[in-house]
C-alpha cells in the first residue's frame, strides 16, 4: 500500500535562519556540495536535491507555494547536515534519508517526519529490504556483483580484462597492501580520488588512470615513498604503437616482427622495474641522468653473458630443468651440434648478452674421426647456418653467439682426457685430436669464405681465432693464418684474439674476454666446469667527468671515483637481485642456472665478473686538455692515466667487496648515442664542442670506449699500436677495428698485419671490417656501400658492415651509429 | 742516460733491481745517470708502464738521449750486463 500523504504540521516553526541572504548562501552551498549519490544497488547517480525536496514535500501537507519553499529550505539544511556528518564523500540514499528524518524532527516537523518514516518503511518493505545496515550493505555488494556492467553509471576496466564496478575500497586495500599506507589515510585518499573521478566527465575508467590519480594524491599527502611502492609500470599508448609498427633502433640485432615487438614491450617494463625496485634511487637516478649507464635493464632478471665449454653438453647431454624431454649425451656429431645450438638458445633465454663457446673445434674433434672432407664441411656448414638462422630465439633474434677456435691444442688442454661419443672418455688426450680439430677449423673458414646463400657474410656465430706463441710453433700455422686472413679480407668475419705469453682467454660478445686465472686453469682438467659469466655491465660517462672537472685534475679523478662507486653499488644491487631469484631454486625463474650437474650450480656466482664499461675516453681528454687522444702526447698520457686510475680503483673495490670488478671497452651500440644526447641537453656548448657526428641534425655520438677518433686518418698499424697500449689495463676485453670499406687487401697483407700486431703491439684483439651492399631485388652482394645495386640498379638494397663488434644491416642502426659510420676513416692500405 | 725500474710494492726483486743499479752507479761514479723507480701500483706509474709497453715486473729500461737502448723483463740484470751500456761511450771509460 502506498503511504498516504501526511497532513499539515501543527507544530510548524520558522527556520532559525531568517536572514534571506543567509538562506541564499545556504542554497548556493547546498547546490554545490554534492554531485553524486550512491543508490541502493551501488550505482552512482547524479545528486539531485530536487528529489529530496520533493520527498519532503510529499511527506508533508505543506501548502503549495510556501510549502514548496519550506521543503526547499529544509532540503538545504539536509544537505548541510549531510556534509557536516559525512564530508564531501558520496552520500548514499540511506544516509540522506536518515538526515531528512533528523532535520524534520529537529525543526519541529514531527508529523512530516512520522509520515516520511512510514513512507520509508513501506518502501523498504516493498523492496523486501532487511532492516539492518550491515545487511543492507551486504546486499548492495551482492547486487553490484550481478550487475550488467553496461548499466553502470561508472565502471572500471581492470588490467585483467574485466569491467568491474567502481569501488573505492579497492583503492584503500591496494594502498594498504602494496605501499603500507595507514588505513585512515588510505580511506581519505580514496574519498578524494572518488570525488575527482565523479566530478569528471569520465564514465569509463581504467585501473591505470585510477592508480595515477591515487599516486597524485599520495604526493599531495607527502607520501612519496608510498607512491613509489604503489607505482604502476607500463608503456604509453603512443610508445606501444610505435614499438609495434617501427623497428627497434637500440640493437641492430633485433629484427622487426611480432616476437621482437613483444620483447621490446617486455623490456620496457623490465627497465622500469629495474630502476624502481632493483636499484637504489641514487643509482637509478645516476643512470637516468647519464652519469653512468646500466646496460641491459630490459633484461633485468638475467645475468649479462655466458661463456662455456662444449664438454658440458657432451658429458651431460641436453637435460634442462622444466624441459619436455631429456636427451642423453650425443653419439654423433650432428646430434652434438643440435644439442649445442639448443642449449645456446636456452642460455640466450637466461642471459642478456652473448653466448660463447670455448675451443669449439677442439671439443668437437673426438666426434670427427674418420670423417671425409665433404662430411667435415657439412658439419661446419650446419654449425654456422644453425646459429646464423636461429631467428626463433628470444625476440626473434639470432643467438648472439661466439665460437673460440684454436689452430693448436693450447697448453691447458694438451693433457686433458678427451671425451667422445656418449659422454665416454676415449682413452686419449686432446693432443691426439689436433688433426680433426684443425680440419674442422679449416672447414669452418671455408664456409665463412663462401658466405650465405647469396654470398653475404654470416653475422653469427662470430669466429674468434686465438693467436698464441704456440700457434706460431704449430705446423701449417702459416697456411691457416693465410686462410683466415683471406676470410677477414673477403668477408671480415675473423676476429684475431692475441694471447701473449702465458695468457689464456675465452672471448665472446663484442670484445669481452675472460682471462683464465689459476683456478680456471685447474678447471681446464675438467673442461665441463669451465663456464664464465659477467653479471652486468655498467658504463661510466667519461666525457661528462671531463666536462664537470673543468680542467681541474684532482676534481676529474674525484668525479670518476664517484661514477665508479655508483657503478659498483649498481653491481652489488644487481648481484643481490639475481641471487634472490636464484634462491627461489628449481621453481624460480632462473632454475636453469641453478642446475647442478657437476655438483656446482651452472652459474657460479662467486666466480662471476662485474664489468666497468669505458666510454668516450677521447672526449674526456679533449674536455680536459683541449686535445684529442691522437693530437698530443699529453692528451694520450692523460688517457692512459685515467684508465690506469680506474683499473687500480676497481681492484681496490674488488678487494673491499669480494667481487671481481673488471674494466671492459663498452661496445656502446646505443650508449655512445644516448650519453652524447643527454650531455648535449644538460651541458649545451660545453658538451657540443666535444661531440662527434652531425651536430646540426643531432646525430651525435661519443667515441666508443678507449678508441681514438674514428674519423682521423691514422695509419692502421699506428692506430692498433696506440689503442693497444690501453688493452692490458682493460682486462675484460678490448678490440681495435680496421675499417676496410670497399678496399680488398690481400690475405697476405692481413696476415702480415696480424703478425706485426702480435709481435709489436699490446693489442688484445683486432678485426677487419669490409662493407657490403646486398640487393634484395637481384640477390647479388657487392663490395662497398651503395645506394643502388651495382648489378641491377635497384634501390632495394641493404648496407652491411660491423656496427660495434658484429655485422648487421645499417638500416637497423641508431642515428648516432649511422653518423659514426659516415665519419669512419677507412684504411685502404695496411 | 736514464735507467727506469718498473716495479710494485710487493715485488722484492724490483727493490733489489733499484738498489743494485744505484750501488753500481755510485761505485762506477756515474752521477750523471738518472735512476727512476716507477711504481706500477699508482695510476701515474701504471700509465707510464702502459705508455712504454711495460706489463711485467721487474722491468729495467735503459735510455740514452731519450731513446730506449735495452730492457730487461722479469729479471734483475747482473752488473756486467748493464756495465757495458754505462761505459759504451769511450769518453766514459
Amino acid at each position: 500500500m502506498e503511504p498516504t500523504t501526511p497532513g499539515i504540521e501543527e507544530n510548524q516553526v520558522e527556520l532559525s535562519t531568517t536572514d534571506d541572504g543567509m538562506l541564499d548562501i545556504h542554497r548556493e552551498v547546498s547546490k554545490r556540495i554534492f554531485r553524486h549519490v550512491r543508490k541502493r544497488n551501488g550505482q552512482i547517480d547524479k545528486f539531485d536535491r530536487g528529489k529530496i525536496a520533493n520527498a519532503i514535500y510529499r511527506a508533508s501537507d505543506f501548502e503549495e507555494g510556501d510549502g514548496r519553499a519550506l521543503a526547499d529550505q529544509l532540503t538545504d539544511e539536509v544537505v548541510l547536515v549531510l556534509f557536516a556528518k559525512h564530508g564531501r564523500g558520496i552520500p548514499d540514499v540511506e544516509n540522506i534519508q536518515d538526515v531528512v528524518e533528523e532535520v524534520l524532527i529537529k525543526r519541529g516537523h514531527a508529523k512530516t517526519a512520522k509520515s516520511f518514516i512510514l513512507y520509508r518503511h513501506e518502501r523498504a518493505k516493498r523492496r523486501g529490504d532487511p532492516k539492518s545496515r550491515p545487511e543492507l550493505e551486504a546486499e548492495r555488494k551482492d547486487r553490484s556483483a550481478e550487475l550488467d556492467p553496461t548499466e553502470l553509471a561508472l565502471f572500471v576496466r581492470t588490467s585483467g580484462d574485466e569491467i568491474i564496478q567502481w569501488d573505492k575500497q579497492r583503492i584503500v586495500k591496494a594502498m594498504v597492501r602494496e605501499a603500507g599506507v595507514p588505513e585512515g589515510i588510505a580511506k581519505r585518499i580514496s574519498e578524494e580520488v572518488e570525488e575527482t573521478v565523479l566530478n569528471s566527465p569520465v564514465k569509463v575508467l581504467t585501473v591505470s588512470l585510477i592508480r595515477e590519480l591515487v599516486n597524485a594524491k599520495l604526493i599531495e599527502h607527502g607520501l612519496e615513498d608510498a607512491r613509489k611502492k604503489h607505482a604502476r609500470l607500463g608503456v604509453p599508448l603512443y610508445d606501444a604503437e610505435r614499438i609495434i609498427t617501427s623497428p627497434n633502433r637500440e640493437n641492430a640485432n633485433i629484427p622487426h616482427n611480432p616476437e621482437a615487438t613483444s620483447m621490446t614491450l617486455a623490456e620496457s617494463i623490465n627497465k622500469q622495474y629495474g630502476l624502481m625496485r632493483v636499484f637504489s634511487e641514487d643509482v637509478a637516478d645516476a643512470h637516468s641522468r647519464g652519469d653512468i649507464h646500466l646496460h641491459d635493464l630490459g633484461f633485468i632478471n638475467r645475468p649479462y653473458c655466458s661463456g662455456q665449454s662444449l664438454e658440458y653438453v657432451k658429458k651431460f647431454g641436453l637435460s634442462l630443468p622444466n624441459a619436455l624431454s631429456i636427451a642423453k649425451p650425443a653419439k654423433y656429431p650432428e646430434t652434438l651440434l643440435a644439442h649445442m645450438v639448443k642449449f645456446s638458445a636456452a642460455l640466450q633465454g637466461h642471459f642478456a648478452g652473448a653466448i660463447g663457446w670455448d675451443a669449439v673445434n677442439i671439443f668437437f674433434a673426438p666426434f670427427l674421426v674418420g670423417l671425409s672432407d665433404r662430411e667435415m664441411k657439412q658439419i661446419a656448414q650446419m654449425l654456422i647456418f644453425e646459429y646464423s638462422q636461429q631467428s626463433v630465439a628470444r625476440g626473434g633474434q639470432a643467438i648472439f653467439s661466439d665460437i673460440n677456435i684454436y689452430w693448436e691444442i693450447p697448453k691447458h688442454f694438451e693433457d686433458v682426457p678427451a671425451m667422445g661419443p656418449g659422454g665416454e672418455l676415449t682413452g686419449k688426450t686432446y693432443s691426439h685430436y689436433q688433426k680433426e680439430a684443425q680440419r674442422l677449423a679449416w672447414a669452418l673458414f671455408d664456409v665463412y669464405m663462401e658466405g650465405d646463400g647469396t654470398g653475404r657474410p654470416f653475422f653469427f656465430p662470430k669466429p674468434l681465432v686465438h693467436i698464441t706463441e704456440k700457434f706460431f710453433r704449430t705446423p701449417r700455422h702459416d697456411e691457416f693464418l693465410h686462410h683466415i686472413s683471406e676470410v677477414a679480407a673477403e668477408k671480415g668475419n675473423t676476429y684475431f684474439v692475441f694471447d701473449r705469453g702465458e695468457t689464456a682467454k675465452i672471448s665472446e660478445c663484442c670484445r669481452l674476454s675472460f682471462k683464465l686465472e689459476k683456478e680456471d686453469l685447474e678447471d681446464a682438467r675438467h673442461p665441463w666446469r669451465m663456464r664464465y659469466s659477467a653479471l652486468q655491465n655498467v658504463t661510466l660517462n667519461m666525457p661528462r667527468a671531463g666536462i664537470l672537472a673543468a680542467g681541474d685534475e684532482s676534481r676529474l679523478f674525484h668525479i670518476l671515483d664517484q661514477f665508479l662507486e655508483l657503478a659498483v653499488k649498481g653491481h652489488i644491487q644487481k648481484r643481490n637481485f639475481i641471487q634472490s631469484l636464484l634462491n627461489l631454486g628449481e621453481n624460480g625463474p632462473l632454475a636453469l642456472l641453478n642446475m647442478e650437474k657437476d655438483g656446482l650450480p651452472y652459474l657460479r656466482m662467486k666466480r662471476a665478473s662485474y664489468l666497468i664499461g669505458l666510454l668516450g675516453l677521447n672526449e674526456l681528454v679533449q674536455a680536459h686538455t683541449g686535445m684529442e687522444l691522437h693530437e698530443s702526447d699529453e692528451a694520450f698520457k692523460l688517457g692512459l692515466k685515467v684508465v690506469a686510475h680506474i683499473n687500480i680503483k676497481a681492484k681496490q673495490l674488488s678487494k673491499k667487496y669480494g667481487m671481481k670488478f673488471v674494466l671492459e671497452q663498452t661496445p656502446a651500440e646505443s650508449t655512445a648515442f644516448r650519453l652524447a644526447r643527454l650531455d648535449m641537453d644538460r651541458y649545451g656548448t660545453r658538451a657540443e664542442r666535444l661531440m662527434k657526428g652531425d651536430l646540426e641534425n643531432k646525430r651525435t655520438y661519443y667515441t666508443n670506449s678507449t678508441f681514438m677518433n674514428v674519423s682521423e686518418p691514422i695509419n692502421a698499424i699506428d692506430r692498433v699500436k696506440k689503442e693497444g697500449k690501453f688493452h692490458d689495463l682493460i682486462e675484460a676485453g678490448a678490440i681495435s677495428h680496421v675499417w676496410l670499406a670497399d678496399s680488398r687487401p690481400s690475405g697476405d697483407s692481413i696476415a702480415n698485419f696480424v703478425i706485426k700486431t702480435f709481435r709489436q703491439t699490446r693489442n688484445a684483439q683486432i678485426a677487419f671490417s669490409p662493407e657490403f651492399t646486398s640487393c634484395n631485388a637481384c640477390g647479388k652482394v657487392a663490395r662497398g656501400l651503395s645506394k643502388t645495386c651495382p648489378t641491377c640498379g635497384s634501390t632495394n638494397v641493404d648496407g652491411i658492415t660491423r656496427v660495434t663488434g658484429y655485422f648487421s644491416k645499417i638500416s637497423g642502426w641508431n642515428e648516432g651509429k649511422k653518423a659514426e659510420l659516415a665519419d669512419r676513416h677507412r684504411s685502404f692500405e695496411l | 742516460m736514464r735507467v727506469s725500474v718498473f716495479g710494485r710494492r710487493e715485488c722484492d726483486a724490483c727493490k733489489a733491481a733499484v738498489e743494485k743499479i744505484e750501488y753500481f752507479t755510485r761505485k762506477w761514479k756515474r752521477e750523471d745517470v738518472n735512476i727512476e723507480y716507477v711504481d706500477m701500483d699508482t695510476p701515474d706509474g701504471l700509465a707510464e708502464g702502459a705508455y712504454r709497453d711495460v706489463y711485467d715486473i721487474p722491468t729495467v729500461i735503459l735510455e740514452k738521449g731519450g731513446d730506449e737502448v735495452v730492457r730487461w723483463v722479469k729479471t734483475v740484470p747482473v752488473s756486467r750486463e748493464f756495465r757495458k751500456y754505462f761505459f759504451e761511450d769511450p769518453a766514459n771509460e
